[in-house]
């Protein structure tokens, strides 16, 4: 076994963040990242050109696959009642799923991270956000977000490193609303890079509106930045090994981890890697599965696992999509201009809220819906796609809410090989008798917006419980018995190995994770330099 | 920027095809003529070298591209020895060429493979502009710069 | 000479300037790549840099030229065939004459790239044999003086109006992303127009050596750190602290570089020299059919429709990397140690 300093399984945003932390300590700081994954090819105009006149991208090859369904084989299982989509909610790749994020980069709220305290549920962060804050403006100025300074939605003590972007004139109809309804709205902060004094290797956003796939490398994407550590960075003791699928932990006492078994499949072999110390950032849901199906004499139910936490309380939000009717017509011609929203309301992500399931509203960058391309496609003259484009426009809103872990949703090892080469995932989630009331009151709220945007609500939305935002796996608390992590990130009763993924928060608030995880995993890195 | 990574192109695919005068000469009529038949684009002319890229791209992934575009060309050389100016309404508006999944015949794969595609790239290339956006998916608008005009419609009075 | 013939003077001379910021390119470009993976990244960080700042000078001329209502060419006729021969007009100095060759990384190579980037200051100073672009002035720091000199002339005589007639629009600004080597400028009267010959200037060989000997230290100045110096820091090994001379040897951090760690290439090559039917002779192809056709977008770009230049970096510049980077993989049939390397020849595109 060849040994390094920090092993880090995994290499999405939490593994570069953590690892730029501790290379920018000591840029001779011997990291070794395994990555199960391997690369895309990214900024490739031909790839790029693709994508814009097929919709095809070259990363949902590493999606997991559908749930099986009666006719068709698949993978995963779905034990639930509530179904708990995979596939597409993670990239199983080189730099993680920021490859196909959406860039939405906000801050929790001081009240979501005392959710016990203010509502008996769960159990509360071990820190207050005025602790953590710092973290999430280095965060912020890692992942290159556009935001407003001014925003008062939470406290700040560091500007965004980039302005916000106005909002469009498609965000008006809704904005007017809220205003009209005394609803507060701000700018959505967006990990696009922007345009400033700082010179950077890395190019602004030039609003291209195809982020999937941007050619340009503005938002951020894991892959670009620990290639861009590799290609211009002096770390000389800085390594990623790919195709590397992390087997199971190797502890050499009940309190120290020696190392992972991990098969290499560039020829199948099982490998064995030994480090000083190890940090799993392997996303909520194979962090979890990874110490749970890690069993030696020492941790017969996985190792972290002694108190039955591993893989339980897994929540992630709920995604709603209302669509409303105009009543009379879209003669201000407003269609997609961007590819990412602009507006958000996180009015309703209050104290107020926190009981029933917070909730956040935005006006998504597809709406109102005006497909130029299908009308052309389909030979509709162009009289005729002008009445379509001025007649009465379909709006949507779109939003997530907070829901909370409870001990008996969880996630597991499924004992049969997925197309990577790890164990496949068993969820088994269903969702609290509550979620229906506060998805009527979202409802009402939704129609409420629209009756103001003169727009008649079309109905229910469709909710999509997709994995994206898993979390809560491996909470973080305290003492052993109601966290498998502490507040360093440390797995309880093991002296080396830490956590650093979504499956770390105590509760997911109503907002992305991705800027939390990021300024957790800075602060990871400044506990271990 | 010089990322070390290879080529993204199919294996029988040359790095940077080639396409002869007359092939492009025909495309490039196709592509100009969809701005004409809608009316969204009346000076094409400065997206040449675009049109070129985007079949060199196109031919790198799938090389059968290339014989896509000799398929179109051939059917509108035929469709206007038939019915002269109205050719190209017809390969656009044709609904059975339009609508066969996958194309079965050479005015599908020149209407689902080719003309459709030159849309999706005429729109993004400035098209969209006819119907009265500022911005599109797949146009290069530019960055948002403090204190100038944002890169897409605000509603802003200024 | 009245107004219409000074400006075409003064545009041939920015035409010359173009085509000199091009012809370094493509060997910044080469020596660059021929570092091989992981080696010597200081250097490679340096000379990536400097290179990009030169894309940058050409997107300044190409502004200058378009305020003045002209219109920059890079065709057949513009484009550097290597050997290069560049000659300094002898003012004060006997015959400046070298060869840029086209090819890798080597001691030899950055020496050429030192006397190309030689400030006007320090020829003064030091005592150098040198050896076709006609630079009709002793450095081309001294080139771009003439330049400058020639405009502010311009601008006695004539109105701005008079003089500035092209359109601003249609010139590259600042919205086009330049990797950190700073940003282009619009230029609309004398003062922008100055401003942009002094960045080209500014960025190449730093600030004038007058000011040497001033009380700020010159490196304490980023902007001083100009291409000469980023070579020189290259060949001594060491990066410049800000307390250092310009006429003497940096003393600060070491910088790797190891000329072993570089592929060597085929030096000057054409598509001649690669036999018809071999992978290289179709790489190489490629390569010219890629790199004519970016620099007719270029063209265009500098020529009015500036939004042509993304493309002309993202399908261009990077598919040319791509390309560039397979051949240098690839061993020239018959030659011991030399790898393929592309010859930046002229192929007329069909759009």
């Amino acid at each position: 076994m060849s040994g390094v300093d920090t092993l880090i399984v995994g290499s999405g945003v939490a593994a570069a963040a953590v690892a730029k932390r501790l290379l920018d300590y000591n840029s001779s700081a011997s990291i070794l990242m395994l990555e199960a994954g391997q690369r895309v090819k990214m900024q490739d105009a031909a790839i790029w050109q693709d994508y814009l006149v097929t919709g095809k991208l070259p990363y949902t090859k590493y999606y997991d696959r559908a749930f099986p369904e009666r006719d068709q084989p698949g993978e995963n299982v779905n034990a639930g009642q509530t179904s708990v989509t995979l596939n597409g909610a993670r990239v199983f790749t080189y730099g993680g799923s920021t490859i196909h994020w959406g860039g939405w980069s906000f801050r929790l709220k001081p009240e979501d991270f005392k959710l016990a305290e203010n509502t008996g549920r769960g159990i509360d962060w071990p820190f207050a956000y005025e602790d953590f804050e710092r973290y999430y403006g280095l965060a912020e100025h890692y992942l290159g977000v556009s935001g407003d300074s001014a925003d008062r939605t939470v406290d700040r003590s560091t500007p965004y490193p980039f302005p916000a972007f106005p909002h469009t004139l498609e965000d008006q109809p809704m904005l007017a609303a809220l205003k009209s309804l005394g609803l507060s709205f701000s700018h959505l902060p967006i990990a696009r890079r922007g345009v400033s004094e700082q010179p950077s290797r890395h190019a602004p956003c030039q609003t291209t509106g195809t982020c999937k796939y941007c050619p340009f490398g503005a938002r951020f994407s894991a892959n670009n930045y620990i290639d861009d550590m590799l290609q211009w960075g002096h770390y000389p003791n800085l390594q990623i090994r790919l195709g590397a699928v992390v087997q199971q932990l190797i502890m050499s006492d009940k309190d120290t981890v020696a190392g992972v078994e991990y098969l290499d499949t560039s020829d199948g072999s099982l490998k064995r890697v030994s480090a000083a110390r190890m940090i799993i950032a392997a996303g909520a849901i194979e962090s979890a599965k990874l110490l749970k199906r890690s069993r030696n004499a020492f941790w017969p139910n996985g190792v972290g696992n002694g108190h039955d936490l591993v893989g339980r309380h897994i929540v992630t939000h709920p995604y709603f999509i209302f669509q409303g009717l105009q009543k009379s017509s879209n003669s201000k011609k407003l269609q997609p201009e961007m590819n990412f929203p602009t507006l958000v309301c996180r009015h309703f992500d209050s104290v107020a809220e926190q009981a029933a399931g917070k909730f956040i509203l935005i006006n998504p960058p597809g709406s109102p819906k005006v497909d130029l391309v299908r009308l052309m496609q389909r030979g509709i003259g162009r009289s005729e796609i002008d009445k379509a484009v001025e007649g009465p426009a379909t709006f949507e809103i779109h939003g997530m809410v907070e829901v909370f872990g409870e001990w008996t949703n969880l996630i597991d090892n499924h004992p049969i090989p997925n197309f990577m080469g790890m164990p496949q995932t068993l969820v088994d989630y269903s969702e609290e008798p509550g979620f229906t009331a506060q998805m009527a009151k979202i409802q009402s709220v939704v129609s409420e917006i629209f009756a103001a945007m003169d727009t008649t609500l079309s109905g229910k939305p469709s909710i999509s419980w997709r994995a994206d935002h898993a979390a809560c796996t491996v909470r973080m608390h305290t003492t052993p018995e109601k966290g498998v992590v502490n507040e360093n990130l440390r797995v309880h009763n093991v002296k080396n190995l830490f956590v650093c993924s979504n499956g770390v928060f105590p509760n997911l608030g109503a907002v992305n994770p991705t800027l939390t995880l990021t300024g957790l995993a800075m602060r990871l890195g400044d506990y271990l330099s | 920027m010089f990322q070390v990574q290879t080529i993204a192109k199919h294996p029988l695919s040359d790095s940077a095809p080639e396409l002869s005068t007359e092939l492009f000469e025909s495309m490039w009529a196709l592509f100009a003529s969809i701005g004409s038949y809608w009316g969204t684009m009346t000076n094409a002319s400065l997206h040449r070298t675009q049109l070129l890229n985007f079949m060199a791209n196109r031919i790198k992934l799938d090389p059968l591209y290339l014989e896509y575009y000799a398929t179109a060309a051939k059917v509108v050389k035929d469709l206007t020895e038939k019915l002269g100016a109205g050719a190209y309404q017809e390969l656009f508006t044709n609904t059975v060429a339009g609508t066969e999944t996958p194309p079965q015949t050479p005015m599908g794969i020149a209407r689902q493979r080719v003309s459709n595609e030159f849309v999706s790239l005429q729109l993004a290339l400035g098209g969209f502009m006819a119907f009265g956006a500022v911005n599109y998916p797949g146009f290069i608008c530019g960055p948002n710069i403090p204190g100038a005009v944002p890169p897409y419609r605000t509603g802003a009075v200024r | 000479m009245n107004l219409t013939e000074r400006k075409l003077s003064l545009l041939e001379s920015l035409q010359a300037a173009l085509e000199l910021e091009l012809a370094t390119i493509p060997p910044y470009m080469m020596a660059l790549l021929s570092i091989q993976q992981g080696q010597n990244r200081a250097a490679a960080d340096l000379i990536r840099g400097t290179m990009m700042q030169e894309m940058l000078h050409m997107a300044l001329v190409g502004n200058l030229i378009s305020s003045l209502g002209g219109q920059s060419k890079l065709g057949k006729e513009n484009i550097p065939c290597y050997p290069l021969r560049m000659t300094f007009k002898d003012r004060s100095f006997s015959d400046r004459k070298f060869d840029i060759h086209l090819t890798g990384l080597s001691q030899e190579q950055l020496e050429v790239f030192l006397q190309i980037e030689m400030p006007s200051g320090l020829l003064a100073a030091m005592q150098s044999d040198f050896g076709s672009i006609e630079v009709p002035a002793p450095t081309i720091g001294d080139f771009y003086k003439d330049i400058e000199d020639e405009f502010r002339a311009l601008c006695d005589t004539y109105t701005a109006a008079e003089v500035f007639t092209g359109d601003p629009a249609k010139q590259i600004g600042p919205a086009f992303f330049w990797g950190a080597a700073g940003a282009p400028l619009v230029v609309t009267d004398l003062e922008t127009a100055l401003k942009a010959l002094a960045l080209v200037v500014r960025q190449g060989e730093g600030g004038t050596l007058a000011t040497a000997a001033g009380e700020t230290p010159y490196f304490a100045d980023p902007l001083n750190r100009g291409h000469y110096f980023r070579f020189r820091e290259i060949a001594e090994g060491r990066l410049y602290r800000d307390t250092d001379s310009p006429l003497g040897k940096p003393t600060g951090e070491p910088v790797e570089m190891d000329f072993s760690k570089c592929f060597v290439l085929l030096k000057n090559p054409r598509q001649g020299k690669y036999a018809e039917g071999t992978p290289l002779a179709e790489m190489n192809a490629s390569f010219n059919r890629q790199y004519s056709l970016m620099l007719r977008q270029i063209e265009l770009a500098f020529n009015g429709s500036p939004s042509l230049l993304y493309e002309a970096i993202v399908n261009g510049m990077h598919g040319l990397v791509g390309i560039a980077l397979e051949m240098l993989k690839h061993l020239v049939p018959g030659s011991e140690a030399a790898m393929g390397c592309p010859s930046f020849e002229w192929v007329a595109p069909v759009a």
